[in-house]
């Protein structure tokens, strides 16, 4: 019996903690979006490393950029996938080196900002990987072409990032 | 024809010894092998994404709030569903952290349970990913839900994350 308490007494105090630390986190902004087919894909990649030193502000991935038309009359939501060989140095621990994906000029959802840490520093090479859409997008009666962009930039001068064997996929999901 | 000789013991011993590297680092006796699937055109998507952080101390799996959506599989149609979870994932716990999706209420394929390590504990971050799917589904509405869970003690935060979710055609 004494066992089943103990084990009450822990379920309890794990639910307790997973609510603090959620209240504590705060109501997230979350997005959601449904779309139709896949109706074209893009893919770039690219497989010599690129360093960037001191890029403080956004700056593009060098090559990592494509555009996607939607037809005139439809709408579409736009998909990207980043995938990449990452390696953030050097800064301290409260460093990171991030990415961030452009859609049509905007920052694709979870439109993160700076907040969004793709790598910390210290943590060696890693295949790393992100998933960003946008909302629904319309074409006008003339059609639509949709830049897509990749940059990145790190949280302080001492801290450099680098991306090797990377690969952008961007899908055109139709949709009403 | 003893530089062929030479080539062919060269070749005998690198199959041996691949042979043996695979055994000793190989699948388990008794494990499952991988399993396929192949399906056809992607007819629908579902985004669900997040620019805001949830956290667990929980060595059960709790479900990532928000992490969830639902896949319709038209009258007269199969398919398959295909889910892909990326997120900045920050591990501050003594062993790992874990991340496991299900559809229609059971773990996607490949089903690693607590096996798949999403991250190790350290308190650093990192953006991370993994793809689930199951299949065939008749017609019906699926639920897919991404959990998550620790091992060890401490805590596991998820922020900026991006759920996909994708019905393949399939016959």
């Amino acid at each position: 019996m004494q066992r089943v308490w103990q084990a009450s007494a822990l379920v309890l105090a794990t639910a307790l903690v997973t609510v603090l630390v959620n209240d504590a986190l705060g109501e997230p902004a979350r997005t959601s979006n449904s779309g139709g087919a896949v109706a074209a894909v893009k893919v770039v990649r690219e497989t010599t490393g690129q360093g960037n030193t001191n890029p403080t502000a956004w700056t593009a991935v060098p090559g990592a950029t494509t555009s996607i038309t939607i037809p005139a009359g439809a709408k579409a939501i736009i998909l990207a996938r980043f995938t990449a060989e990452s390696h953030c140095q050097g800064g301290s621990s409260i460093d990171w080196c991030s990415v961030r994906v452009l859609i049509d000029g905007t920052e694709a959802n979870p439109a993160s900002g700076n907040d969004f840490a793709f790598q910390t520093p210290g943590t060696g090479f890693a295949a790393l990987a992100l998933d960003r859409s946008s909302g629904k997008l319309s074409a006008g009666p003339s059609g639509k072409t949709v830049s897509v962009t990749v940059q990145q930039k790190v949280t302080s001068a001492s801290t450099y990032a680098w991306l090797d064997d990377w690969h952008l996929t961007v899908e055109r999901i139709t949709t009403g | 024809m003893r530089r062929v000789s030479r080539v062919a013991v060269i070749m005998v011993a690198t199959t041996l010894v691949t042979l043996l590297v695979q055994r000793a680092v190989g699948r388990p006796a008794g494990a499952p092998p991988p399993t396929a699937a192949t399906g056809g055109a992607v007819t629908a998507v579902k985004m669900v994404r997040q620019a805001g952080a949830n956290g667990t101390s929980s060595t059960s799996f709790m479900p990532l709030p928000g992490a969830s959506t639902n896949v319709t599989v038209p009258a007269g149609t199969k398919a398959y569903i295909l889910a892909r979870f990326t997120g900045e994932s920050h591990c501050d716990v003594t062993l790992y952290c874990l991340v496991l999706i299900t559809i229609n209420g059971v773990e996607g394929q490949p089903a690693s349970g607590s096996d798949l390590r999403f991250d190790t504990g350290g308190g650093q971050y990192r953006s991370l990913s993994v793809e689930r799917s199951r299949g065939k589904f008749n017609p019906g509405t699926y639920p897919v839900q991404v959990f998550f869970a620790i091992s060890g003690t401490g805590s596991f935060v998820v922020d900026d994350w991006h759920l996909t979710v994708e019905r393949i055609k399939t016959s």
